[in-house]
């Protein structure tokens, strides 16, 4: 008895914090009881499945099973937020927290702190689970270094999401516009840059724009993206270099950076959010436009998709249906949002700027994209460059003779994509450059990618620069991987898998040659000498194909002029053969 | 004390309370009077720091109540539509409120729960209006408010628990020193308790004043005369309305009974009588002569 008068007694504030938790504890309990399941009671199985051999939990998957609990945690701590702010929804709920004797902060903080400290609790039981079978004597998994530090970067993590949910929270009304905002701010973005790059990519010829700028758009795709991998650059941080570079302490400044900020605004917010607007869609003015903007963008786009049947171009027609449908959407969702249609006009005017806003989006990213199409790095700049796999390190000259090339002779655009559906076909000499993927890496660090497809109606006259390159001991070299090979593993298998070779039998078998470490030194000696020596002729010929495969797979397409090679391994195919596929 | 200096709240361009000025004394029951929509429960919601005020102030023992802690420990409100937590029990929300509320009083709300017969134990939600109302009322009383604001707070009691409430909030001035401050469209439910009286309507209060003084201020004198003497003769009086019915008169006159009677008495009526008016009749009598037509406001 006296120690309940003792709690009793307490701040009103611990109280009523402790209050907040007992009320979100069986919701804590049943969705923890879940995660288990998952984890660590999934992984156990898979254990005990392996009993007899050594279960290997790889950094990749040690992360990826930390970002499903992260986003396991983040999912209890947005339930328990709808519950604990439920006052911002209801006034009727309003009425009674609002004249309760805290502050505003208190009230934000204990409910707040409630809503973290659930998702703390699932995330931090699930992971030491998982920690658990990690150490498991059978198990082959991370390292301590990793357990911690994925640890600690989870709950900062988590710290920032939550953060990031309650300002999107507080800034609602309601239950099903907080759902709505959320979803929106979370997916529009990502959508929108989407659209951007792929019109870009689709407008523009042998530009190679990265993705992973996506990730950066949602905080919650990039702490769970983050987790992820965080393992994987820890345990292996020379095989993802560039990787360790993007998880380093920037990462976690930006995470705190962010996450102070939305403190920040969420404290300030809450400050001025007026009571009477619970059960209004949204507390603040702002909200229904940034919501019927990106609403109107995303749905814009998708209905235009639809309705082009996918064609996805900066056209009239693409460009005339996602005006209509984006306008379209603005008044919908304003629609959504009043329960009326009583500001149609001021949508209408949102769904317009929307438009504008994209349009002068894509006409600028068209033409930045299209101005670095045609920009072609200074040999001087360059470290080394890649095309396809193939590093051209001492003729850096010769590969970006090709890319200048390459681009004097790009078609004009309707010609160019006609060509990419239905391409001509390319010449299958020795190594499929039916693509050109060049990768610079410049002097200072930074890299430049271009992608561009064959064509030989309008590059044939690039056929001598492409020779050039492949004569390059830079290029045979490529080739050594077969002895290398043959001496690892003692021999190397070759498939014949072009008509050309002619089969055993007339059902399709396989010609099949397995070639010792000195036959295969002996075979690609031989290919070497011919390519060094041929014209460009070898782009008009027939070729013989083969696949060779060891450790690796690789296939070369030997011109018919190269008949010591053809004979030298016409010589080796046995009289065994295998059924093809 | 309490004190609206200018107060003013607007929903978008509505105007809900309408630079409202008035002063509530200590230990008093206040009745706020108006229809539906008239500002009653905005500014009940001003006074216990729910909402912020767009213009003017609020001012409860010379402290603004917005984000005060200390302050709202001392006031408790209770809305027409009171909210409990989802499958709360009253033993439940007695305790939440306990440790929200340093004033709470178990044994008064031990005894509350013998006057308000509830079970402590079953679901609020499962209960009547009128259960769920004397389930608010304790907790509300149990807290021992300096300052109790009642939003519709007879509403869907029966007499009885309409007597045992009456009782107890006078109860609670003159032991607690409470200051209860009563909402309603009901001004006849008001009339036996409030010491004071004001009238709202489109946010802007129309009359305010003691019940006392208004009670003593107005008289309704009926006459019957053998020949109704002429106007003239009544000049001196402070005639708010009079009906002629045949040869008996029927007045309402402000000022001082004794004086009215003797005045009235020299005009030789066969008889003369002074009767109190009802609250609504003087409500109706005063608003009225300021130009409202004051039955549809109360409507």
């Amino acid at each position: 008895m006296t120690s309940k008068i003792c709690s009793v007694k307490k701040h009103p504030v611990v109280n009523f914090f402790k209050f907040t938790l007992k009320k979100q504890t069986p919701l804590t309990l049943l969705v923890t009881a879940f995660t288990l399941l998952f984890c660590p009671g999934m992984i156990l199985s898979e254990v005990n499945d392996n009993h007899l051999h050594n279960y290997s939990l790889s950094p990749f998957e040690f992360g990826s099973i930390s970002a499903v609990l992260l986003g396991a945690a983040l999912a209890l701590v947005c339930m328990i937020l709808l519950l604990n702010f439920g006052f911002l929804f209801s006034k009727k709920a309003g009425d009674m927290f609002n004249s309760l004797p805290f502050t505003r902060n208190e009230l934000l903080l204990t409910r707040s702190l409630g809503a973290f400290i659930g998702g703390f609790f699932l995330m931090s039981v699930a992971y030491f689970g998982l920690v658990i079978v990690n150490f498991l004597p059978t198990v082959d998994g991370v390292g301590i270094v990793a357990v911690i530090n994925t640890y600690l970067f989870m709950v900062l993590s988590l710290m920032v999401l939550t953060a990031f949910c309650i300002l999107i929270g507080i800034c609602c009304g309601g239950y099903f516009d907080t759902v709505i905002a959320f979803g929106t701010i979370n997916v529009a973005p990502v959508i929108i840059l989407t659209f951007i790059l792929g019109i870009a990519e689709e407008s523009v010829t042998g530009i190679y724009l990265d993705y992973n700028i996506l990730i950066y758009l949602t905080p919650i795709a990039f702490a769970i993206n983050k987790v992820m991998f965080l393992p994987s650059v820890i345990e292996k941080p020379q095989e993802l270099y560039t990787m360790a570079e993007a998880t380093s302490i920037y990462t976690i400044i930006g995470l705190i950076v962010f996450g102070a900020l939305c403190v920040f605004l969420t404290v300030k917010l809450f400050g001025k959010r007026k009571s009477e607007t619970a059960g209004e869609a949204y507390s603040f003015k702002f909200m229904p436009i940034i919501i019927s903007l990106l609403v109107s963008v995303v749905g814009g786009f998708f209905i235009a998709t639809v309705l082009t049947g996918f064609n996805i171009k900066f056209n009239l027609t693409f460009w005339s249906f996602f005006v209509v449908c984006a306008i379209l959407c603005a008044v919908a969702i304003g629609a959504i949002i009043n329960r009326s249609f009583k500001q149609v006009k001021t949508f209408v005017i949102n769904g317009i700027v929307a438009v504008a806003v994209m349009t002068a989006l894509v006409i600028g990213s068209l033409y930045i994209v299209g101005y670095a199409e045609v920009k072609v790095p200074v040999a001087s700049e360059v470290e080394t460059v890649y095309i396809g796999d193939i590093e051209f390190k001492e003729n850096i000259d010769l590969a970006i003779k090709l890319h200048t090339g390459i681009i004097e002779n790009l078609d004009d655009e309707e010609e160019y994509i006609e060509d990419k559906i239905y391409p001509e076909i390319y010449p299958e000499v020795v190594y499929n450059f039916n693509n050109f993927d060049f990768e610079y890496i410049m002097k200072n660090g930074s890299t430049i990618k271009r992608n561009y497809w064959y064509n030989q109606r309008t590059m044939k006259d690039l056929n001598p620069d492409i020779l050039a390159l492949m004569q390059t001991d830079e290029f045979l070299s490529k080739f050594d991987l077969i002895t290398d090979i043959a001496k690892e593993e003692g021999i190397v298998t070759i498939y014949s898998f072009s008509e050309k070779f002619g089969t055993l039998e007339d059902d399709g078998h396989q010609k099949i040659a397995i070639l010792n470490q000195k036959d295969a030194t002996e075979f690609i000696s031989i290919f070497k000498k011919e390519m060094k020596s041929a014209d460009i002729s070898v782009f008009e010929e027939e070729t013989y194909g083969v696949e060779m495969a060891g450790e690796i797979y690789l296939n070369l397409h030997i011109p018919e002029s190269f008949t010591g090679t053809i004979d030298y391994l016409e010589g080796k195919f046995l009289s065994q053969t295998e059924q093809t596929d | 004390m309490i004190e609206f200096i200018n107060l003013t709240k607007k929903f978008g361009t509505f105007c809900a309370v309408d630079e409202v000025n008035a002063k509530i004394a200590d230990s008093s029951i206040y009745g706020l009077v108006g229809s539906n929509g008239s500002g009653k429960s905005t500014l009940l919601r001003l006074l216990s720091g729910v909402y912020y005020p767009d213009g003017g102030n609020i001012s409860v023992d010379g402290f603004s109540v917005f984000n005060n802690p200390e302050l709202k420990k001392q006031i408790f409100y209770l809305p027409d539509a009171p909210f409990f937590f989802k499958n709360a029990n009253l033993k439940e929300m007695a305790d939440f409120y306990e440790g929200v509320y340093n004033t709470f009083d178990r044994s008064r709300f031990n005894y509350l729960n013998e006057v308000f017969p509830i079970s402590s134990t079953d679901k609020i939600d499962n209960m009547s209006k009128g259960m769920q109302r004397q389930a608010a009322l304790m907790l509300a009383l149990s807290t021992n408010p300096k300052y109790l604001l009642l939003d519709e707070a007879f509403d869907g009691l029966d007499p009885v628990m309409r007597s045992v409430l009456k009782e107890l909030l006078i109860d609670g001035i003159e032991n607690n020193s409470m200051t209860v401050i009563i909402a309603s469209h009901n001004l006849r439910e008001l009339e036996d308790l409030c010491d004071h009286i004001a009238l709202i309507h489109k946010g802007k209060i129309l009359f305010s004043d003691s019940l006392d003084e208004v009670r003593g201020n107005f008289h309704k004198i009926q006459a019957a005369f053998k020949v109704l003497p002429p106007e003239i003769k009544l000049h001196d009086l402070d005639i708010i309305k009079c009906e002629k019915m045949g040869s008996l008169l029927q007045m309402v006159i402000r000022g001082d009974e004794t004086a009215i009677m003797e005045k009235i008495n020299s005009l030789e009526p066969i008889f003369a009588e002074s009767i109190e008016p009802t609250l609504e009749e003087i409500f109706i009598y005063e608003m009225e002569a300021v130009g409202y037509d004051i039955k549809n406001l109360l409507s």
